[in-house]
């Protein structure tokens, strides 16, 4: 059987960048998968560049829609080491709170997605609806849904009541419990096992050599957590535990999101317990003296850098932003590698790029130039349908 | 399933000023400039033709595994690829090579740091910097009909506003 060429993408909108997968296949097993990120790029380093703090803390926060704290955070702790202001206690607390309803909110869309790809939409229909508890906590602290706008340089723009904070620990007790179902059904439940396990290998050593970061890494065993190592707003003042796995695999990195959802809910009742008193923002000056700061962050995705450089004036000379994805794209590609088409969807939705929305699959084969598309949903029945028959279900 | 340990509060001492330490004695002269610049961050010089030997080095003898992001800056007469390597107690040192603006060469680190590869294709797109024996260089960011010999994050590049378009310049 001559080796098919299986293209996959570029097209579906939830991701910032649009990806296209080409995967060398000989019959079902995978020979080599190549990608193409070229789709959309947005000149966002390039729009920093020219406009001034402010404007391009705003900007910077348009990079993600699903993790949009995590970079206006990194990005006004980075100017504000450069301009050497510090954050009051309380504004401090607020962010962190924030972020990590925010990874609670991303975590439970990835865990629905992921159960989705594999055909358990009951659990999508879940960890959606208690996405929702999240996602009315984060509009009542920040006044949105997403690009929540909590920063300006200084601090936060807005602070939390204390009527807010009895509703959000209420909103945060029923979640504690919806955790530690979650915590229970993926150890118990036949069709999460059978999708995830042995599924999308990745070694430890290699996940370290391909700079794999975030649940990717340690659902792989390698503890690595930048709220701990490196710790940033109010990390270092509360307890944090970093979930590993040594799993190694899907389930890995399946296993470390959801004791994270269990820990973040735990880090936002402390958060809103202990919650200091006092201002929530410091004056910024407007411009920053000449310097460069390497500011680390870790994203619900895994850890994210913005290297931002100044001048001296009221814009940044360079904003350089790598992001989680990026440094996690490699491990896709290695994690895929023998294992069979429909280990396809699982493997990409478990570094969680998001791009299981409307892309669409091309077959070419090689040997006579036939092309035969499909749609990324039949993809993803397709591989429902293999495990099927392989585990001789009706 | 492991937990790590809880943390200790207030975060963990500065390591930055003892990795200074060790590396002037195990590197020698290697890294130049080298200083710290923020609490848990370094930085220093590498001339390109050893940039493959010092990452070596600190992979191997100072532990620093990961690289957490390279960067391209152009610093007008001349651009800069700067190296964020992740080393212990959260330590981050970054490591600038200078490069002429005529001919921005050097050599690719992937086979020190197999994470370098989209990292060092990304930053040839944006400011046409060549990594010598990338494996595979082919454009990442930029679609296929992108104009060669065009480096958006270059100071000089401005983008063109098309025709009838409110594109600005």
């Amino acid at each position: 059987m001559p080796e098919v060429e299986l293209p996959i993408g570029p097209q579906h909108p939830a991701l910032k960048e649009p990806v296209s997968f080409r995967v060398l296949v000989d019959g079902e097993r995978i020979v080599r998968l190549d990608l193409d990120v070229s789709y959309n790029h947005r000149g966002v380093e390039k729009g920093a560049e020219g406009r001034e703090f402010p404007k391009a803390l705003y900007l910077i926060e348009r990079i993600c829609g699903i993790c949009s704290h995590a970079h206006a955070t990194n990005f006004a702790k980075g100017v504000e080491a450069l301009m050497g202001v510090t954050v009051p206690p309380r504004g401090q607390w607020i962010r962190t709170l924030v972020a990590e309803l925010e990874r609670l909110h991303s975590h439970l869309l990835w865990l629905g997605v992921l159960a989705h790809e594999i055909g358990y939409n009951t659990l999508f229909m879940y960890t959606w609806r208690d996405r929702e508890t999240i996602q009315d906590l984060l509009e009542e602290i920040s006044g949105n849904r997403v690009n929540y706008g909590m920063n300006r340089l200084g601090g936060v723009r807005r602070d939390v009541s204390d009527d807010l904070r009895s509703r959000a620990l209420e909103g945060l007790r029923g979640l504690a419990d919806r955790a530690g179902f979650y915590s229970r059904i993926i150890r118990e439940e036949q069709t999460l096992l059978v999708r995830t396990r042995g599924v999308g290998r990745l070694p430890r050593d290699r996940a370290i050599a391909l700079g794999a970061v975030g649940p990717t890494a340690r659902g792989s065993g390698v503890d690595f957590d930048v709220r701990r190592d490196d710790p940033y707003v109010a990390y270092g003042d509360v307890p944090l535990h970093v979930m590993t796995s040594s799993a190694s695999d899907v389930f890995g990195r399946l296993e470390v999101r959801v004791r994270e959802i269990e820990e973040s809910v735990r880090l936002c009742t402390h958060l809103l317990e202990n919650l200091p008193s006092g201002d929530i923002a410091a004056k910024a000056p407007r411009v920053a003296p000449q310097g460069a700061y390497v500011s680390r962050y870790e994203a619900p995705r895994g850890e994210l850098v913005h290297y931002i450089r100044t001048n001296g004036t009221d814009k940044a000379d360079r904003v350089s932003v790598r992001t989680p994805t990026l440094a996690n794209w490699l491990s896709v590609v290695e994690a895929i590698q023998g294992r069979v088409i429909a280990d396809i969807p699982v493997v990409v939705a478990a570094i969680d790029p998001c791009l299981s929305c409307t892309s669409r699959t091309t077959f070419v084969d090689t040997g006579t130039g036939d092309r035969s598309a499909m749609e990324w949903d039949d993809l993803v029945a397709y591989g429902i349908r293999y495990y099927r028959e392989r585990e001789g279900l009706p | 399933m492991a937990a790590g340990p809880a943390r200790v509060r207030h975060g963990p001492e500065d390591v930055a000023p003892e990795i200074v330490r060790e590396l002037s004695e195990r590197l020698g002269g290697a890294i130049a400039e080298l200083r710290q610049t923020a609490p848990r961050r370094l930085a220093g010089t590498v001339p390109a033709d050893d940039v493959r030997t010092v990452l070596r080095a600190l992979r191997d003898d100072l532990g620093c595994r990961h690289l957490s992001a390279l960067s391209g800056v152009d610093r007008g007469a001349t651009l800069a690829v700067v190296y964020h390597l992740a080393a212990r107690g959260g330590t981050v040192l970054s490591l600038t090579v200078s490069l002429p603006r005529d001919a921005p060469r050097l050599p690719s680190v992937t086979e020190v740091f197999p994470a370098a590869n989209l990292y060092e294709r990304e930053v040839h797109d944006l400011f046409g910097i060549v990594f010598e024996g990338h494996p595979d260089p082919r454009p990442l960011l930029l679609y296929e009909g992108w104009p060669e010999g065009e480096f958006p994050l270059r100071k000089d590049w401005k983008p063109r506003g098309r025709e009838g378009t409110n594109a600005r310049g």
